[in-house]
């Protein structure tokens, strides 16, 4: 309507009219969007800066245009953790630390994967920790500590989330209650697969759970499952022509950071930028897609420098020129801000500086840009 | 608009940050005997309380946990009376004084006897004023501790009353930790524990000693908390990281008390295709996003610059190093090529190369530059000298002279011979009415003062004069805008400078952002040429606006760097890419080949 008013009085009409059947034509050609976020956790700015010092080729991180900064504080500590970190993403409200998917008052909250499950999207998580663990249990799970993973654990059974990969069987079938939730995956008609990564079963939800608890870290072998991962849940989700939401968890990026591990940090940002090139494939193909980047916060106080050794001959410290070094000066989260990266449809609502929270409502005004009627 | 929702605010501070705070806190090195260097490790990290546990066995004093870890030359005269004798023979020139806490393991009286024979043993140490003896762990009644020699002081680890020649003997007061929280030393403790140590320490701290829990947890996040909570000696198996912690700590943190005034851009550019002719180029010096994230939590949450929408990333690397410096990095914006550290204005084979002000006073534009740092600093000469070191002040002064510049404004008169091509201006107020053809501001002989230091609103009334007068002249203009000084908080690891220089320069952002609104056309770019410190902040508390920053580094880093634009054309400089880009972007949005 703002619009018209700029426009000269008598050309209203012509210009309603037009503007009616631009409107009426883009109903008819609007595809519901695809999303798919990507949580670095414990992903700040040097953190991303690695991939540009360490990888072999330009980093992925490098094709993107839109990039914004995300302010992450809690409602009880402005250092956030996963929890309440992702929490805000999946819900739009800040809350708590140790929160997973509950509000600051400890009330359930919709999580923008249930909401969209009523709009008839098909769902995926990806993550490396245990899928019961803070960052992917915030989309489908609400308890009111993060610890309660056997909990968490009944909440995903369910959840009805069509593809599922991560770690953590030992939350599933050596319960202290003694249940199997296998056996009620299984009833749900799911596939399970706690071996390998296998391909998936095509009418059937997909449930990969591939170690006790964590996977493990790059350094110690993990080999290329993120990337795998994700293509098989990209291959997997758009084989059907309904539109989906994945999230993606780069997990150990943090888990780098608190073990104050340069070289575990720098392998874990490699691999999470090569599951972005993976999505950014997907996006040439599927231009219906929007990739959100994002971490809940920094971890370590990271930052890349000059890297100092020793004159093994003087004893005295040097500047070796053609080497960098990241230095943290502690193992805990910080409260700088943490950047966000947009491509695909949608992608110009994430310029700007904005609270973590934000980020969850402009997921939902790009989804309703593409024509999904959501609160 | 940031941290709007926010109310419930770092409890510790409020409860006990302000109100009993150690004067000196000190480090406590727990079980020193294990370290790799026992004693001497402690002692040269400053540590001021060092803790042998000592075992009688054989009539000999074993320094060590239980019987079956005693070593025969590990003895408490080995380890720590022979050291302590050096120390005086070797003239050390201690300062400190330095507690030995002997933990005593087997029967009190008997171990408590041979220790003061051994110490007896060596009258210089009898007769030295630094170290002192504190009797722990298994100890007599202190009934008993009058009777033991002046040499010889407890660690009392009760809170039961003492007669006041009891507490005479009494050196400090240690408690266990464990008995009042389980706390792990991350985030901070739980509603329920901080009351019940908060108390314990209050009633402790009645006996008007020195205090000390052991058991805590050996993080910083733990070091913070038991140094504003009032404890006196920092328990921790980390002598040295414990001690360049807390000895930082007031330099690390601040309490803010400037502010920017936050002003909502109209962004009236917006769909409109509007040919840019002013360019508008703020650097802040060493302005990373953890120092952006700093100021804006200082500033209540929010700044003028971050209300601005299109931002991107820059990698700063230079020809010759990793981490760039201002030499550098604002010769890559300025030339369009990267070079190597220390040169300015030519590439890295040492040739000149025509510079952005150089380039556009061509074109008709007027040219200008304001900085906080000397006028021949880094960062000012890029825009307009070409000399192989930055150190070349001479040099660089005479480039100013044949300049093209129209304006400038900084710091560092007594380095300039005469410039008779400018008019010097005398007051910042009288800058933007001026009608002289090249103009010129001098804020100071040498280098220019700190915020903290008193320098005021000059860097702000200095943009608005300075983008005022430029306008007059009726033509485009091109102006470098510098905030030098965030890169010297960085430096010198000082979290209030960068804090107080990153909020004024957000006051003169304000006034470029203000300028843009009344002058369509303008278009205005906010960067940095590099991180200094490798800056972050683990702590603080947005109610007080206080930030503890932590370092990494006194030098620079290479971590990626924010830019921000405003204006027509301002989303050519979204997207992630190398610094020289800046000057290549800024032809091209002006159609300048």
């Amino acid at each position: 309507m703002k619009f018209i008013y700029t426009i000269t009085k008598s050309y209203k009409v012509i210009l309603l009219s037009l503007l009616l059947s631009t409107a009426l034509f883009k109903a008819q050609t609007q595809k519901p969007l695809n999303i798919i976020f990507m949580i670095g956790d414990g992903m700040g700015v040097s953190q991303v800066t690695s991939a540009f010092y360490f990888g072999n080729s330009e980093p992925n991180f490098q094709k993107f245009k839109i990039v914004g900064l995300s302010e992450t504080s809690s409602t009880s500590d402005w250092v956030t953790d996963s929890a309440a970190g992702a929490t805000a993403l999946s819900t739009g409200e800040k809350t708590y630390k140790r929160a997973i998917g509950v509000n600051k008052d400890s009330i359930a909250l919709p999580t923008i994967l249930e909401q969209l499950q009523k709009k008839n999207y098909q769902t995926g998580l990806i993550s490396l920790t245990s899928i019961t663990h803070a960052t992917p249990a915030s989309y489908y799970a609400h308890v009111k500590d993060r610890d309660l993973h056997e909990d968490i654990a009944l909440d995903l059974v369910k959840a009805n989330v069509n593809f599922l990969a991560g770690g953590g069987l030992k939350f599933f079938n050596k319960r202290k209650d003694g249940k199997n939730l296998l056996n009620d995956f299984a009833k749900l008609n799911y596939n399970i697969d706690t071996l390998k990564l296998s391909k998936p079963v095509n009418n059937k939800n997909n449930f990969y759970l591939l170690a006790q608890d964590e996977m493990p870290n790059k350094v110690q072998g993990r080999g290329d499952f993120l990337p795998e991962a994700t293509q098989t849940a990209l291959d997997y989700l758009s084989k059907n022509k309904k539109p989906f939401f994945l999230m993606v968890e780069g997990s150990f990026i943090d888990w780098g950071g608190h073990a104050k591990d340069g070289e575990m940090m720098v392998k874990e940002v490699l691999d999470f930028d090569k599951t972005i090139g993976v999505v950014m494939e997907f996006i040439k193909e599927n231009p219906n897609t929007l990739l959100v980047v994002t971490a809940d916060h920094e971890t370590g106080g990271a930052s890349i420098g000059k890297f100092i050794e020793k004159d093994p001959a003087t004893g005295k410290e040097k500047n070796t020129k053609d080497k960098v070094q990241i230095n943290f000066i502690d193992n805990q989260h910080t409260a700088a801000l943490v950047p966000v990266f947009a491509m695909g449809k949608g992608e110009e609502l994430f310029s700007g500086v904005y609270p973590n929270n934000t980020i969850y409502h402009k997921l939902i005004n790009a989804l309703k840009k593409s024509g999904i009627k959501i609160k | 608009m940031l941290f709007k929702n926010y109310k419930v605010v770092f409890l510790l501070f409020l409860l006990i940050g302000i109100n009993i705070s150690a004067q000196n806190p000190k480090a406590h090195s727990h079980n020193d005997y294990e370290q790799k260097i026992p004693f001497w490790y402690a002692l040269g990290a400053g540590a001021q309380s060092i803790e042998a546990d000592v075992i009688l066995e054989n009539n000999e004093l074993f320094v060590a946990h239980d019987k079956k870890s005693i070593s025969k030359e590990k003895t408490f005269e080995n380890l720590y009376l022979k050291p302590i004798e050096q120390t005086s023979d070797m003239n050390l020139n201690l300062q400190q004084p330095v507690q030995i806490l002997i933990d005593i393991k087997t029967d009190a009286t008997t171990t408590l006897r041979k220790i003061i024979s051994e110490i007896q043993k060596h009258p210089k140490i009898i007769n030295q004023k630094i170290f002192s003896f504190v009797i722990s762990g298994n100890q007599p009644k202190p009934e008993e501790f009058i009777s033991y020699p002046e040499f010889i002081k407890f660690d009392y680890q009760n809170l039961k009353n003492l007669t006041p020649q009891q507490l005479e003997k009494v050196a400090l007061i240690s408690l266990n930790f464990k008995q009042y929280s389980g706390w792990n030393g991350k985030g901070g403790l739980t509603e329920e524990d901080l009351p019940k140590v908060t108390n314990i320490i209050k009633e402790a701290k009645s006996f008007k000693k020195p205090i000390r829990f052991w058991a805590i947890p050996d993080s910083k996040t733990s070091w913070n908390f038991f140094v504003n909570a009032g404890v006196d000696y920092i328990n921790t198996d980390k002598p040295k990281d414990c001690v360049e912690y807390i000895s930082t700590l007031k330099t690390r943190t601040f309490k803010n008390n400037i502010f920017s005034e936050v002003y909502t851009p109209k962004f009236l550019y917006k769909n409109k295709n509007i040919p840019v002719k002013n360019v508008i180029l703020l650097i802040g010096d060493g302005n990373g996003l953890s120092q952006i994230s700093s100021s804006v939590l200082a500033n209540n949450g929010q700044l003028t610059l971050t209300q601005l929408k299109n931002i991107g990333l820059i990698k700063t690397s230079s020809t010759d190093n990793f981490s760039t410096d201002s030499a550098a990095g604002a010769s890559a914006f300025a030339t369009g090529k990267k070079t190597k550290n220390r040169f300015i204005g030519i590439d890295s084979d040492g040739k000149a190369i025509e510079n952005i002000t150089e380039i556009l006073s061509k074109k008709g534009f007027n040219t200008g530059v304001i900085t906080t740092d000397e006028i021949i600093g880094a960062t000012p000469s890029a825009f307009y000298a070409h000399q192989k070191d930055r150190g070349m002040e001479k040099e660089i002064a005479e480039d100013l002279s044949k300049s093209k510049l129209t304006f400038f404004a900084a710091g560092g008169k007594s380095k300039v011979s005469d410039i008779p091509q400018f008019t010097i201006a005398e007051t910042p107020e009288s800058i933007g009415k001026n009608k002289a053809q090249r103009l010129a501001y001098y804020m100071s002989d040498n280098a220019v003062p700190s915020i903290l230091k008193g320098r005021g609103n000059i860097l702000s009334d200095l943009v608005e004069n300075g983008l005022q007068y430029l306008n007059s002249k009726n033509k485009p203009f091109f102006i470098m805008i510098e905030a030098a000084q965030i890169d010297s908080g960085g430096h010198s690891n000082n979290t209030g400078t960068i804090v107080t220089e990153g909020i004024d320069f957000d006051r003169a952002i304000t006034k470029a952002v203000q300028f843009a609104d009344q002058n369509p056309g303008t278009l205005i770019i906010i960067t940095a040429d590099h991180e200094t410190g490798g800056f972050s902040i683990p702590h603080g508390d947005l109610q007080t606006n206080t930030i503890e920053g932590d370092f990494t580094t006194e030098d620079h880093s290479a971590t990626l760097i924010p830019v921000f634009s405003y204006g027509p054309q301002s989303e050519t400089f979204i997207g992630v890419y190398e610094n020289n880009e800046i000057f290549h972007k800024i032809l091209k949005v002006l159609k300048i080949k």
